[in-house]
């Protein structure tokens, strides 16, 4: 199979699956689906190839999300704009995060993530001044904006349904060109044994440091768009522990390591929560943890883990 | 070439090296001797930079690296090859090599490589194995010619014999002396006494911390102390 043809395929199923239906719950739907692969996509970049599990990813969402919306929302900065800054938001302060938390190893880095997104939760649920405490913030309307000469005026789902997928794909770009470069192989190395890799002379705070950056740059990003969809947002829903470990979920079900494993895990995930969610409201939670531990137990690869493994077999016979 | 003096290296408040001095002549093998516990591999990952010491100076080529990172001992050319292997077990053996030259030049290294699969030409027979299904002699010697993608001055092994069969043992050391004949100078780690004194040109016995008896390997080998305590003569 050429290079191209299986970008270009999910390239063309991105830009066709909305026009399928005009129904609003089904674009909302993808929107889950897409937000929910570059949540699963930036927690893998760092869980799956270097192996740091972080239980706190929600830190760096939240940052986002809170970076975007106040720079519109104080500021008047053009939220799409505020996207990319809250990206960047996210980047800058994964960094000395980053450079402290690595000192610790296994067990103890991931308590610490877990740490660290509760002290910003509460940061943010009493500095009423700037994150109006637990009112949270909310946007009543957003700027129309124009883009290849027609105006768009995000009310419809649409605008933002291609927006996530951009998003989406620029995750899915990311981990496939870090999988194949360096970064890669030494991410590997510090996850299969992280002695040996500094013994071979690789530094592998500065290594961590880099995929914690990038997973939080993508995180981020996915933060604010998360803002502007739901045009509200308070501390205790963008910096829960729920929310991170949704992202751990995601990536592991889809399968730990691999760049399409996040959007299998994704479509999975969602669709379980929303099939239960209509019957069972919140009884929805028990059929998603069953469904877990049957994934840990029989799964232990993820859905896409599996199938490339199989994959690669049936090539090899 | 190295010179270790009064290293003193502890672990939180237990103190694993209290007093461990030697020298490592350029060129030549040196071999530290010793029981269980009596701090050979703690003296080993302190020169690689993976443990801080307490006290004490290690100088090599006339440069301080105490306290240094591990990414820049590995630089200067003193490279570690860690006990029990280690090696990336999802690699390929290929990729186990490519990983050990990080801190080099790219220039180099098809060059290394060609020399490492010459020393060991399993390896080459394996490059696109995965590491973690290779034997422990297989992987040894891989963890082995990994070190030397470093391109190492000194190279240190640790236990390299542990857990090898009789005849791979043997092989091993055969290895060692011929990394050696190439001018790369080694700091052997063992309890493989007799076979390492063997080979080295210099031996120290480390007890409890602290090293406690030097001679050329065929000094210790007769010394009475040593045949008595380690060699069960």
């Amino acid at each position: 199979m050429p290079r191209f043809t299986l970008p270009a395929l999910l390239a063309a199923a991105l830009i066709a699956a909305p026009l399928l239906s005009t129904h609003s719950f089904v674009h909302h739907l993808l929107i889950m689906v897409l937000f929910s692969t570059l949540l699963g996509l930036s927690w893998n970049l760092l869980g799956g190839f270097a192996g740091q599990v972080s239980f706190g990813h929600s830190a760096f969402l939240g940052l986002g999300a809170y970076s975007t919306l106040l720079l519109y929302l104080k500021l008047g900065l053009s939220p799409w704009f505020g996207l990319l800054a809250g990206g960047a938001v996210a980047m800058a302060v994964a960094v000395p995060i980053g450079l402290i938390c690595f000192r610790l190893r296994g067990p103890y880095f991931s308590l610490a993530t877990l740490a660290v997104a509760e002290i910003i939760r509460l940061v943010a649920l009493n500095w009423d001044d700037l994150t109006a405490g637990p009112q949270g913030l909310i946007i009543t309307h957003l700027p129309a904006t124009s883009i290849l000469g027609q105006t768009v005026n995000w009310e419809s789902k649409l605008p933002f349904y291609y927006l996530i997928a951009v998003l989406a794909l620029l995750g899915m770009g990311l981990t496939h060109l870090v999988a194949r470069s360096r970064l890669g192989a030494y991410l590997l190395a510090v996850r299969e044994d992280l002695e040996s890799a500094e013994a071979v002379g690789i530094d592998t705070v500065r290594t961590r440091v880099l995929a914690l950056a990038l997973s939080a740059l993508l995180v981020g990003l996915a933060g604010g768009f998360y803002g502007l969809y739901f045009r509200y947002i308070d501390p205790d829903a963008v910096f829960s522990v729920a929310l991170s470990v949704e992202m751990v979920f995601i990536a592991v079900v889809g399968g730990i390591a691999t760049t399409a494993g996040p959007i299998v895990g994704a479509i999975v995930l969602v669709g379980i929560s929303e099939t239960f969610r209509t019957q069972f409201q919140s009884g929805h939670l028990i059929f998603y943890g069953l469904f877990m531990m049957l994934v840990i137990r029989y799964l232990p690869d993820g859905i896409w883990g599996r199938v490339r493994l199989a994959l690669k077999q049936a090539r090899e016979r | 070439m190295l010179h270790v003096r009064n290293l003193e290296v502890a672990y939180g408040r237990l103190q694993a090296l209290w007093d461990v001095s030697f020298e490592v002549p350029r060129g030549k093998i040196v071999a530290l001797i010793g029981a269980n516990g009596a701090g050979k591999t703690t003296t080993l990952k302190t020169l690689a930079g993976l443990l801080v010491p307490k006290a004490g100076i290690i100088e090599f080529e006339g440069r301080r690296l105490d306290g240094s990172s591990p990414a820049r001992i590995v630089r200067a050319g003193l490279v570690l090859v860690p006990e029990g292997r280690r090696l990336f077990p999802e690699m390929t053996v290929e990729d186990n090599l490519l990983m050990g030259a990080y801190a080099t030049p790219k220039a180099g290294r098809p060059e290394r490589l060609e020399r490492v699969y010459t020393i060991f030409p399993r390896a080459r027979e394996r490059r696109r194995q995965l590491a973690g299904t290779l034997s422990g002699g297989e992987q040894q010697m891989v963890a082995i010619g990994r070190g030397l993608m470093a391109d190492p001055s000194v190279l240190m092994l640790d236990e390299p014999s542990l857990g090898l069969a009789p005849l791979m043992v043997e092989e091993m050391f055969g290895v060692v002396t011929e990394i050696n004949a190439t001018g790369v100078t080694v700091l052997l780690v063992e309890q493989n006494t007799q076979h390492s004194l063997r080979i080295a040109h210099r031996g120290y016995v480390v007890e409890a911390g602290r090293t406690v008896l030097a001679g050329t390997g065929q000094e210790l080998l007769r010394n009475d102390e040593v045949r008595r305590a380690y060699l069960g003569l």
